[in-house]
């Protein structure tokens, strides 16, 4: 019973209420309070990691609370999560001091990131579903008020989408956890296995499993539930956006894994579930980035397609089954690499955002030409998402690509694997693709109207000594993973495999080999091929003093607008309402029935009824005054009767001719 | 002590007789009320006296017409509830009317017939056999007319006719039927039981029991049942008094009094019960409880409304009495009192609101509830009991009613639980209709005009209070009214 | 225990009374009167948490008497009402304010909790009975006290309704005098007591149909008063029309009065083995998830923010009754759970649409844009209260539905079981649709045009304020309630 856990998990959410109440005075204090509730929750971490390191296995469980208990738990994964997480809010919260300069509310925001960090931590922490679900819930509507910060039309709009599909998924989860709650009378993760091993066969659990997939796939930004992460990142600001693609979809992704692993260990069929999905999310990620013109929104499309690389490396990790050791290491890997990733790419978003408030390609281009501390910050980032040798995405990527290469020759259905591993390489390439469009556009390209080209190369100082540091520590902890993958990376894998239940590889991975070299220049090839031809011939119109990019992609092909919210806004509730509106309608209508025929009040003879209407039981459904007048009078029927006639003879006229 | 039956019998009758002949003139109205008043308290502390020495004395026989067929007067338990009912209600008509008459106008006439029909009433709950219950019948329908016809303009003369037509016809199928009785029966006594003579049936059973439905629909038109309720309504042209105390209270009650008595007492309800004569007296019982109440919902005039109210309430009674057992006797007896006591009050209320304010129908009482408060919180609390709330008495009796209902195991009566649920609810619908426009007037509403109305006298304001009292006394401490009815019910009296 | 009795029932609807007294014209010092009636009426439901047993007051007639009984139930939902009522009077003092004819209301108001209390107390179906119809009729005024014409109509209406609702529990009562034995409560049922002959003998199985005819007619009847489905119209035309204090308090509390009514006859009177997997179960449960359904779906399409509230209590008080109709202890705890959950968040919500209606100017949920900044604490009171009954994990609402939904799943075998947690988390899902937007226009959109909208008085904030740190100790820790509920486990 550790007490420090419960601690980690509030005591940012405590640091929120002190930040607010300590806040009330000035901006710097805000910041300041801010800055040292994460200084000291990532010390927290630190302690426990040590704590971790040294072997001793922390939990801490009281029932009571939240009703049905709170279970914490520390292993390798949850430790390492934690961490990131608590140097991510670390990172964003020093670097929004800046940012968040000439913005209004900033109280709000910072006291709802501190609330989501704590929120987030307590995910990663849970030791049964239930705790997850709570915390799950929380992150969501905490989350909520920072993707709406600016609180303009779209935001909101954006918002709307975003907490619609966290309080649906949230809604299918729970139902999940309900069924398996039925069976196994437990959600104790490390229990589920043992008691549901030989229940698999009842489709009740196959369709918990899907439904709580539904819940952690929706924030994680799985296929079908994707549609609020292109549309929640452009909106929010710049750290946020860190945040949510960073730490929050490793949130959804944690809890697929549990599924996956506490449940349908050895499922092929889950498996397959999980690829597909995978696949697809991968490849309409990609695509979505290469076709997108916005900064922010190739990021945002970027993360999902990150998503889909993990879960493919997750689908491989329950299909190898028992020596999955390859693509257990490569799924957790990445996820670390891409946390890290895309907290640097979007701190540079920021700073170019920051500077210039545009984030459309063909606006910002050009601004980072002589920016060199800047160019060199996002290169990092670019070369070790797109796998670049010697950079810490190469690593992870060419580990799962392995574990899909060693599983052809197991399986029978090689024809399918061997087209998941050319989809796999060809994802990589488009990777490459959009992050050189990016680079080449910001750092390396004119502007087309030279005069906003001069402005951009005469404006010196784009972001303070704090921020820079900042930058500059995120990087550096990304290239250390990439450059000597043998020492940090093997180490980091290590240290949070047993979480998937992988056992450490029979013979050490030796990640500068021909093979896996030739493997990483493939990717490298198609993306410079993609670039060249689609990028730079499709996507972009040359005319003969400036090219600039074109919004290639029909801004009606998108899965929102055309399918879910149509069905969800209008078609469901119309037809539901009509139902219950009869439905509840029914006793009311037999009583008006009743109050017209056998209820009817007796007309008062000798008196004139008009003084004393009497106010019937039911309250009358008024008609306008004008219909009920009309319908009584001779003269309207006199006159419709006389319309009737010279249509007839219309007719017959016509008729004859 | 026989004679002092007969003596209670024939004074009022006297005493009502001869008041036309002292003559009072206009001025002394008051001299003449206080006699009427006295004349009404010595009756009524007869007949209590008679009540509660009953047991000692024997039959008085007046006339023996033939062998089979006398005059006979004799006090039993049965005929105990209701002259307790009238003996308590009596006076407190007789004084409402003080007041009431005031306006009316021919004081004597409506004073002398008023006594004359109460005496008339007492001599039709002691008669002990079905022949001197004949001849009073006939002598209350001769009695009440002038009173129905009190107003004596048109639509009064067309009432009393309509109300003398019905009331005759119906003596006249009831006579058919105790011929039956006379040919079948052993004799004409009431006799707890019956007095047929199965032998003498032997295979016509079919023939006795339409007998007995003529007596129950001859029988049936003072208890206003529904084909031949159209009289009631239509009475309602009579003064208050005559239609609170005849309408609600003694004519009506003397019909049921006369299904009660033929049913338990000649046929016998053994014989009757389970026949088909059973299942159609239920089924109309039934019928007339539901049609009574929606009428009572549709009509606007406030006397109508509680005319039809007191329609459906009567058949609450012969649904007790069509259970042919001890248990549904008992319910009936207790809605009997019950309901006299209810109906009188109501009436009571609506003639001091159509006396003071000269308005009859249901709108027109808009926000009369703060100008006239005990005239309208009397009204509520007979509404309450009315509609059947517990803590007043109407609740008592209608738990009765649909215990004996459901516990006689047929399936007319369920039939008959549903029909007073139902008529329970519109019960409360139109009379808190009335209770709601008289205390809630609509906002808009404005009470300058109701300022000169205000609640009536002392005369008229006691009967309301004591009825109202012996309400909610009821409704809190039933018990030993129910044990004291039960046991009639049983014959152990 | 007479004592307690008579403070109980007696004592508010004496005072209640006192007020028309023309020296409680003065508005403070008849505040200041009701408050300490409310507050006396709380101690006293405090006093008897230590009293047990029951006694006969009265015998009306041969076998009907006034019982009053003191248990677990009893206690449990007297201390909703009482907590409820010393609430909402406390925001009715300033509420009532831009009202006419004050002194009326609060005539009624005491009346009806004495009433309330009266119904908590009942120890037998007869003064169940009694107080009921009592109660249907001292809330009629609380309707109509704004006397406008619509409000007058819908006044009796719901009078209609409750009287028609009773007459069908009346029924009930005969059918159970006749075949079940005394209706005195037992808990446990007095009918599952002896359960084992009732199943023997052909003879009786008539009889056994007619004490499920009894118990459903009872069930439907008493339905009535919390909503369910067949007579649930009068809610949406009686909550519009009457004051915020009176709705809320009519929602809040006197619909659990109806819940009360059928708890007592399911499971001190049938017995919940009696009604176990019989036809009476599957109409109930089929009724109620009707119920659940449309009322969430109206609540969603409604404009008016009251009669949104109206709808919503429809469907979530269906939820309390999916508890009752389970017969598990699971269901019953959630039952219950629900049950405190509602009321304290269906009182804030009106007593947030109160203030909405009489500061922020506007009656309809589509016109509350940017009212959150010049209102912060009565839209932060209405967040808590909407997040609580969407059932997100802090607040009070989530616990219940989790009891509710496991107690379904394990109890019911047949497709009951997992169909009734599907329709809550689709009524969740809707009710986020519905309540959450309140939240959205109220604090991010900007105000057209420029209103002046300020905050509510003090008097009105403290209740919603108190409540809404109540729903969130008792969401951290619903182990406080569970104790108040140890009685459950004697019932299923």
């Amino acid at each position: 019973m550790n007490i420090l856990l419960p601690i980690a998990a509030f005591w940012p959410m405590a640091g929120a209420l002190i930040c607010v109440l300590a806040g009330r005075k000035s901006d710097k204090m805000k910041f300041l309070t801010a800055d040292a509730v994460m200084m000291i929750e990532f010390g927290l971490m630190m302690i426990l990691l040590i704590q971790t390191l040294n072997g001793s296995s922390l939990s801490f469980q009281i029932s009571g609370v939240f009703g049905t208990g709170l279970h914490l738990k520390l292993d390798g994964f949850r430790i390492t999560y934690g961490l990131i997480a608590a140097f991510m809010w670390l990172m964003t919260t020093i670097f929004t001091e800046e940012y968040l300069h000439h913005y209004q509310n900033k109280m709000r925001y910072l006291a709802f990131t501190l609330a989501t960090c704590g929120a987030t931590v307590g995910v990663f922490f849970s030791a049964d579903l239930l705790t997850t679900f709570v915390f799950f819930e929380i992150m969501s509507f905490t989350s909520y008020i920072m993707v709406i910060h600016d609180q303009n039309k779209e935001a909101l709009r954006a918002g709307e989408t975003y907490i619609a599909v966290a309080v649906i998924g949230g809604m299918a989860m729970l139902m999940g956890l309900f069924i398996l709650y039925q069976f196994a009378f437990t959600l104790e993760m490390n229990q589920l296995f043992a008691i549901l091993e030989h229940e698999l066969d009842n489709p009740m659990i196959w369709i918990a499993g899907i439904l709580i997939l539904c819940g952690f796939g929706a924030k994680a930004g799985l296929y079908p539930l994707h549609i609020w992460l292109p549309k929640a990142h452009p909106v929010a600001p710049a750290p946020a956006s860190a945040l949510l693609s960073g730490i929050l979809t490793k949130a959804g992704i944690f809890g697929m894994i549990v599924i996956t692993m506490e449940i349908f260990r050895e499922e092929a069929a889950w498996g397959a579930l999980l690829l597909g999905l995978g696949v697809i999310t991968m490849v309409l990620g990609a695509v979505l980035a290469v076709f997108s013109c916005n900064l922010k929104r190739t990021l945002a499309c970027s993360s999902m397609s990150q998503v889909g690389f993990i879960t493919v490396g997750l689908a491989m990790c329950v299909f190898l089954g028992h020596h999955n050791a390859l693509a257990v290491r490569g799924t957790v890997l990445h996820m670390v690499n891409h946390s890290l990733i895309k907290l640097l790419l979007f701190m540079c978003a920021g700073v170019i955002y920051m500077n210039l408030h545009e984030l459309d390609l063909n606006k910002i281009r050009g601004f980072g030409r002589n920016k060199t501390l800047l160019k060199i910050l996002f290169l990092i980032g670019a070369l070790s998402i797109s796998g670049v040798p010697l950079f810490s995405g190469y690593v992870s990527k060419t580990l799962i690509h392995e574990s899909i290469l060693e599983y052809i020759p197991m399986t029978d259905a090689a024809g399918l694997f061997s087209f998941v591993e050319t989809v796999f390489v060809i994802a990589g390439g488009l990777t490459f693709s959009y992050m050189t469009k990016l680079f080449v556009c910001i750092f390396v390209e004119k502007n087309s109207n030279s005069a906003l080209q001069k402005k951009y190369d005469d404006k010196k100082n784009i972001m303070n000594a704090v921020s820079s540091t900042v930058l500059i520590i995120c990087a550096v902890v990304l290239f250390l993973l990439g450059i000597i993958p043998n020492i940090t990376a093997n180490a980091v894998a290590d240290f949070m495999q047993s979480f998937l239940h992988g056992h450490s590889p029979e013979h050490a991975v030796h990640y500068f080999s021909s093979v896996n070299l030739i493997g990483g220049g493939k990717s490298l090839l198609i993306g410079a091929l993609v670039y060249a031809f689609v990028i730079r011939g499709v996507l972009m119109s040359h005319t003969k003093d400036h090219s600039d990019y074109l919004q290639r992609w029909p801004n009606w092909l998108d899965l929102e607008n055309l399918l879910y919210r149509p069905l969800v806004q209008h078609i469901i509730p119309f037809i539901f309402a009509l139902l219950c509106r009869i439905a509840s309608e029914l006793p009311e209508a037999l009583m008006k029935m009743l109050n017209h025929t056998l209820l009817k009040k007796v007309k008062i003879k000798d008196r004139d009824p008009k003084d004393f209407e009497p106010a019937s039981l039911v309250s009358e459904s008024t008609l306008s005054p004008m219909v009920s007048g009309i319908e009584s009078s001779l003269s309207f029927s006199l006159l419709l009767f006389g319309l009737g006639v010279v249509l007839a003879m219309i007719y017959m006229l016509t008729s004859l001719f | 002590m026989n004679y002092l039956m007969m003596i209670a019998i024939a004074f009022p009758i006297i005493w009502g007789a001869c008041l036309p002949l002292l003559h009072y003139k206009e001025a002394d109205r008051s001299s003449r009320n206080k006699y009427a008043l006295t004349g009404t308290l010595i009756t009524s502390a007869l007949v209590l006296l008679n009540v509660f020495t009953f047991k000692s004395n024997a039959g008085f026989q007046l006339i023996q017409l033939t062998d089979k067929m006398s005059i006979v007067f004799d006090v039993d338990a049965l005929s105990c509830v209701f002259l307790c009912l009238i003996a308590i209600l009596w006076p407190l008509a007789v004084l409402y009317a003080w007041e009431y008459m005031h306006h009316e106008g021919k004081e004597n006439k409506f004073f002398s017939f008023y006594l004359m029909t109460y005496g008339i009433v007492i001599g039709l709950a002691c008669s002990a056999n079905l022949i001197t219950f004949y001849l009073l019948y006939e002598c209350l329908t001769f009695a009440t007319i002038p009173l129905v016809m009190h107003a004596m303009n048109r639509r009064a003369i067309k009432a009393g006719r309509k109300y003398f037509m019905y009331s005759i016809a119906g003596a006249a199928t009831a006579f058919v039927g105790i011929m039956f009785l006379v040919n079948y029966g052993t004799s004409l006594d009431f006799i707890y039981g019956g007095t047929l003579d199965l032998v003498k049936i032997g295979s016509q059973q079919n023939l006795i029991l339409f007998g007995y439905i003529l007596t129950f629909f001859g029988f049936g038109v003072k208890a206003a049942v529904f084909p031949f309720h159209g009289w009631l309504p239509s009475a309602g042209v009579a003064p208050t008094p005559v239609t609170a105390l005849l309408h609600a209270v003694a004519v009506v009650k003397a019909g049921v009094f006369a299904i009660m008595r033929v049913t338990y007492y000649s046929f016998g309800a053994a014989f009757l019960s389970g026949t088909w004569a059973q299942s159609i007296v239920l089924s109309f019982a039934c019928f007339t409880i539901v049609f009574g109440s929606v009428c009572a919902w549709k009509q606007q005039h406030l006397k109508k409304r509680f005319a039809y109210s007191t329609i459906s309430n009567l058949s609450y009674i012969l649904l007790g009495v069509g259970m042919m057992n001890a248990q549904g006797l008992c319910a009936g007896l207790a809605h009997m009192l019950i309901h006299g006591i209810m109906k009188i009050c109501l009436f009571f209320c609506v003639g001091v609101v159509m006396e003071k304010t000269h308005r009859e129908y249901v709108p027109e009482i808009e926000g009369m509830g703060r100008v006239m408060p005990i005239t309208f919180g009397c009204f509520t609390i007979g509404s309450l009991s009315l509609s059947g709330i517990p803590l007043f008495a109407g609740f008592i009796s209608k738990a009765a009613l649909g215990t004996a209902a459901v516990s006689s195991g047929l399936p007319l009566g369920l039939a008959g639980l549903c029909a007073l649920l139902i008529s329970a609810v519109l019960t409360a619908a139109y009379t808190f209709e009335i209770v709601i426009k008289a205390f809630f007037p609509s906002k808009g509403f404005n009470t300058r005009h109701l300022r000169e109305f205000k609640d009536p006298s002392w005369q008229m304001k006691t009967p309301l209070i004591v009825l109202s009292v012996l309400m909610i006394l009821i409704g809190l401490h039933g018990t030993e009214l129910m044990n004291l009815l039960s046991k009639i019910a049983m014959n152990l009296m | 225990m007479l004592g307690l009795i008579t403070g109980l029932i007696v004592f508010p609807m004496i005072t209640g009374v006192l007020c028309l007294l023309p020296v409680f014209q003065d508005d403070r010092r008849r505040n200041l009167f009701t408050a300490s009636v409310l507050g006396l009426n709380f101690i006293f439901v405090l006093l008897c948490f230590a009293q047990e047993g029951s006694f006969d007051l009265l015998h009306l007639s041969d076998h009907l008497s006034l019982r009053f009984m003191f248990d677990g139930a009893g206690r449990f939902f007297l201390l909703l009402a009482g907590l409820m009522f010393l609430m909402v009077g406390i925001y009715s003092f300033e509420y009532m304010t831009h009202e006419h004819n004050r002194p009326r209301f609060y005539v009624f108001y005491l009346l009806t909790l004495g009433a309330l209390n009266g119904v908590c107390l009942a120890g037998n179906y007869m003064t169940l009975y009694c107080f009921f119809e009592l109660m249907s009729l001292l809330s009629m005024p609380l309707v109509l006290h704004s006397q406008t014409e619509e409000s007058i109509s819908a006044a009796k209406k719901y009078l209609l309704y409750s009287v028609f609702g009773a007459s069908l529990g009346l029924g009930g009562f005969f059918l159970f005098t006749v075949y079940g034995g005394s209706t005195n409560f037992v808990t446990g049922g007095v009918i599952a007591n002896e359960l084992h002959q009732l199943q023997l003998s052909s003879e009786l199985l008539f009889q056994r149909n007619m004490l499920l005819i009894g118990a459903f007619l009872a069930i439907v009847g008493f339905g009535a008063k919390a909503g369910m489905m067949p007579l649930h119209a009068w809610l949406p035309t009686a909550h519009p029309v009457a004051p915020a204090c009176a709705s809320a308090v009519l929602s809040g509390v006197i619909t659990k009065a109806g819940v009360l009514a059928i708890m007592r006859v399911v499971y001190f009177l049938y017995g919940s083995s009696f009604l176990c997997s019989t036809w009476v179960q599957y109409a109930w449960l089929m009724l109620i998830l009707i119920t659940v359904l449309v009322g969430s779906t109206l609540a969603y399409k409604e404009k008016i923010l009251k009669k949104r509230l109206a709808y919503s209590s429809v469907s979530q008080v269906s939820y309390i009754l999916f508890g009752l109709a389970g017969l598990n202890t699971w269901s019953l705890t959630g039952a219950l759970l629900h049950a405190a959950a509602h009321s304290m968040i269906k009182d804030v919500l009106f007593m947030g649409a109160g203030s909405i209606i009489m500061h922020g100017h506007t009656e309809r949920a589509d016109k509350i844009d940017g009212l959150g900044l010049k209102m912060p604490v009565t839209f932060a009171c209405i967040t808590v209260a909407s997040l609580g009954l969407i059932g997100i994990p802090p607040l009070f609402g989530y616990i219940s539905k989790w009891y509710l939904c496991t107690g379904s799943l394990i109890a019911h075998h047949n497709f009951f079981g997992w169909l009734g947690p599907v329709v809550l988390l689709i009524s969740a899902l809707l009710t986020a649709g519905y309540l959450f937007t309140l939240t959205i226009n109220g604090y991010l959109k900007k105000e057209e045009t420029e209103s002046d909208a300020h905050e509510a008085g003090f008097l009105m904030l403290a209740p919603m304020l108190i409540l809404c740190t109540l729903i969130l100790i008792c969401g951290l820790f619903p182990n406080l309630v569970t104790q108040l509920i140890e009685f459950v486990n004697t019932l299923a």
